[in-house]
This record gives structure tokens, C-alpha cells and sequence, in this order.
């Protein structure tokens, strides 16, 4: 049994990317475990820059956000900020088309080898 | 006479354990003094740095993220009425703070500038030495934490009329201007940013063109590019987000390395630059040059550099 087996899905449309998020780690620390990067500004919860769409699954964030940053209204519309949210389940994020979801040569592979030992159990 | 430096700023933090980890463990500041908060006031953590004599340079309070405000101290008491004229002769209405208003600083004038931030002088705060000391002291303490910033530098603000900030801070503040950043070199020029002094360093604040309000940054000087190396270190280390360099500016000639805080702040290590004096000539920076003022090595800054603020 890995670390990773205790892990949920993030999904990230439209790319269709992959990954498995640890146990109480946000989802852009899992992303840059694996080389992956969005878009992102101060990564500590306070400019907003990195915000995605939550299209399905639950989050909590690590650290509160000031509503100027992402209000509950926000939240509502199903926005949530990448650098604080962590994942309680699988869940899917939509970037914006204006994003671009860099990788490094090793990023899907990493990503795909901890996705298969998973469902291998 | 005049404004000497700024002397403290207001900060708002999320989290203020997380900030007191950063400020303290990655940046090597001391806990002077800290509030509970309730009764509608909030948590508040008072900061120094090692080479500071003033009671505090900065003030955390919990909840959000931005500046509060900043404190300027100026050289005599008598500045204050001095300054309280020019300032309402300029058009911008001034309130006097008392003593106690801001834990151990005096009596002060508050000032909401063209920019929208507040700003308070003062020239009373309690004087709590350097932790070297001032008889015989070493060249910095023994015990230095993480980065072990030595002062508070400067802060760069936006501004949506930079020139009229220019104006207000040159006309009744007595600041020259170091630096303009402008789109290029034409009559109709527009003014991008400004970095301006009040005694002699290279800057003591600044502008940059974005919603009034809004921070920039604010900045400790370290004593050398070797220390802003050994920073880059301990940001590593703590794992801090970087924003920008390690680099040089060409604007200032200062070394650098950009960071955020726990809450989102962005926060910069600066050393080297230059003096300035009153009769500086102002040094002009057009906008196709813009990359080669902020990263003189690099010449390539991240978009979040121009467009994250608190």
C-alpha cells in the first residue's frame, strides 16, 4: 500500500489530465509533485489569479481566503482557488481557455504510473 | 526637518499563525508585542527587525489581505503642523491621531493620499534599540533566524493618477523622484510608475499604474547580493512562493528576489541601489525597456509580476 492509494482524482478539463491528489494536500501541490502548472499569482490564496471552475467533487480550503478574494457567492458559481483547495473526493476542474497546462517530460507518466497502482489496488 | 523613512506598515494576514511562522522563522523578525483582539478589534502581531530601534515596523492584524496602512516618521514634532498645512493647502484633508492610537507611537497626522492609502506621520515612538545594541555592537546578532531581514525598506503602491501622486508627495512631503517608468519618450507621454525619495535612499516609495488602494509590495534591505543569495536559500527551504528573480533591476540597480506570505502579500528583498540627494536628476525608463528595469539579467518578467496585488 502507497501513499497515493489514499489519494482522489483530479480531473482537469478540458486537457482530460490526470492525477492523484494526496490526503490533505491542495490541488497545486499535487499538480507540482507531477511537473504540472496553471496559471498562477501569489499561490498563498490572495490575488485570485489561479481561480478554476469546480465542475464536480468536494473541497475545503487549507487556509481561510478573504471574500475579497473569492466571496461565497463565488463559491456558489462553483469557483474555487487551486492554491487552497483541497479535495475530499474526486474531483474536476475546468482551466480557463486563456490558461495552459504546462507539464514537464516526466508529468503524465509520473501522473499515469501512481493513477494505475491505484486502481490496481 | 521632513519626512525621514517610512517607519511602519499595516498589514492584513488570513492566518495569523501562518504569518507569524513566515515572518519570524522565514524572515527572522521579533514578536514585540501581540493583541488578543475580540470586542470587534482583531488579532494583532507587532514585528521588528534586528537592526530597528523603534518600537515596531510592522503590524499584522487578522482577517483579509492588503494594506492597512503606513506610517512615515518624520524628523521633529514640529514637522507635523508644518506638513498638516501643506498637505490641506494641496487639497487632501488630514486628521490628527493621538497618543495611543497606534501601541507606543504619539501624537500623528492621518492622511488618506491621492491614491486612496492611508498614511500617518509621526515622529514620537518608543524608542527599544537595535538588538546589537549601541555601545561597541557586533556587525549583526549571533542568533539571527532564516533570512534575519536587518530593516524595513520601501513599499510600491498603486496608483491610478500617478502624476498626481508625484505631485502631492513632491509638493507637500518635499520627496524627489529617482525613477519614471513612461510609455515613451513623446510630449504626451503617460507616466507608468514613479519611485520616489524622501532623504537619501533610492526609494522610500513608489508607484505603479493599477486601482488606487492596492499594494505592490514592501521591501527589507539586506546588506548584499550574497545575502539576497542566501535568502533565495531559506525561501526554498520554507517553501515560499517566489514571484520573481533572484535579479537585477535596472530601475534602481537594486539585486532582488520577490515573495509572497502566507495570505497572498508580496513581499521583496532588495539590496544595493543607489544615494540620492535633492538635486538627483530623475532617471527616465521607457515602457519597450520595461523587462530590462525589472530583470536586468532575465529580461523576462511573469504576467503575475504586472497583475497580482493585495
Amino acid at each position: 500500500v502507497t501513499e497515493a492509494d489514499h489519494g482522489v482524482v483530479l480531473r482537469i478539463l478540458p486537457d482530460e489530465a490526470e492525477l492523484l491528489v494526496r490526503k490533505g494536500e491542495t490541488m497545486f501541490h499535487a499538480l507540482r509533485r507531477y511537473g504540472y502548472a496553471l496559471r498562477a499569482g501569489c499561490r498563498e490564496g490572495g490575488c485570485g489569479v489561479c481561480v478554476l471552475e469546480l465542475v464536480s467533487g468536494e473541497t475545503f480550503d487549507l487556509l481561510p481566503v478573504a471574500q475579497s478574494v473569492l466571496s461565497d457567492a463565488d463559491r456558489a458559481r462553483g469557483l474555487c482557488l487551486p492554491c487552497r483547495a483541497v479535495p475530499t473526493t474526486d474531483v474536476v476542474v475546468r482551466r480557463d481557455g486563456d490558461d495552459r497546462l504546462r507539464k514537464s517530460p516526466y508529468s503524465d507518466k509520473l501522473a499515469a504510473r501512481d493513477l494505475s497502482r491505484r486502481t490496481s489496488g | 526637518m521632513g519626512v525621514m523613512r517610512l517607519g511602519y506598515l499595516h498589514a492584513r494576514v488570513t492566518d495569523l499563525e501562518a504569518a507569524r511562522r513566515h515572518y519570524v522563522d522565514t524572515l527572522g523578525m521579533y514578536v514585540v508585542h501581540e493583541d488578543l483582539g475580540g470586542l470587534g478589534e482583531p488579532r494583532r502581531l507587532y514585528l521588528k527587525a534586528w537592526d530597528e530601534w523603534d518600537h515596531h515596523s510592522l503590524v499584522l492584524e487578522e482577517g483579509g489581505v492588503g494594506l492597512v496602512k503606513m506610517g512615515y516618521k518624520v524628523a521633529k514634532e514640529t514637522d507635523l503642523e508644518t506638513f498638516e498645512k501643506r498637505i490641506q493647502a494641496f487639497g487632501c484633508t488630514t486628521e490628527r491621531m493621538s497618543k495611543g492610537d497606534n501601541l507606543s507611537v504619539g501624537d500623528g497626522l492621518r492622511v488618506q493620499i491621492p491614491s486612496g492609502h492611508v498614511m500617518e506621520l509621526y515622529n514620537d515612538i518608543e524608542f527599544t534599540d537595535t538588538a546589537v545594541g549601541l555601545i561597541n555592537p557586533e556587525l549583526f546578532p549571533r542568533h539571527l533566524v532564516g533570512v534575519g531581514v536587518p530593516r524595513l525598506d520601501h513599499l510600491l503602491l498603486k496608483a491610478e493618477d500617478i502624476e498626481l501622486s508625484e505631485r502631492f508627495f513632491r509638493e507637500a512631503l518635499d520627496f524627489g523622484t529617482s525613477e519614471r517608468l513612461v510609455t515613451d519618450l513623446s510630449d504626451d507621454a503617460e507616466v507608468l510608475g514613479s519611485w520616489m525619495f524622501c532623504q537619501h535612499k533610492t526609494h522610500d516609495i513608489a508607484w505603479v499604474k493599477g486601482d488606487n488602494g492596492r499594494l505592490h509590495h514592501w521591501a527589507y534591505k539586506l546588506a548584499d547580493w550574497n545575502a539576497i543569495r542566501h535568502a533565495g536559500a531559506i525561501l526554498c527551504m520554507d517553501d515560499v512562493n517566489v514571484g520573481f528573480g533572484p535579479d537585477i533591476h535596472g530601475l534602481s540597480r537594486g539585486e532582488t528576489i520577490y515573495f509572497f506570505d502566507p495570505s497572498g502579500n508580496r513581499l521583496e528583498v532588495f539590496s544595493g541601489g543607489y544615494e540620492t540627494y535633492a538635486d538627483f536628476p530623475t532617471i527616465t525608463w521607457t515602457a519597450d525597456k520595461s523587462l530590462k528595469a525589472i530583470g536586468y539579467i532575465g529580461r523576462e518578467v511573469a504576467d503575475n509580476h504586472f497583475t497580482v496585488d493585495t
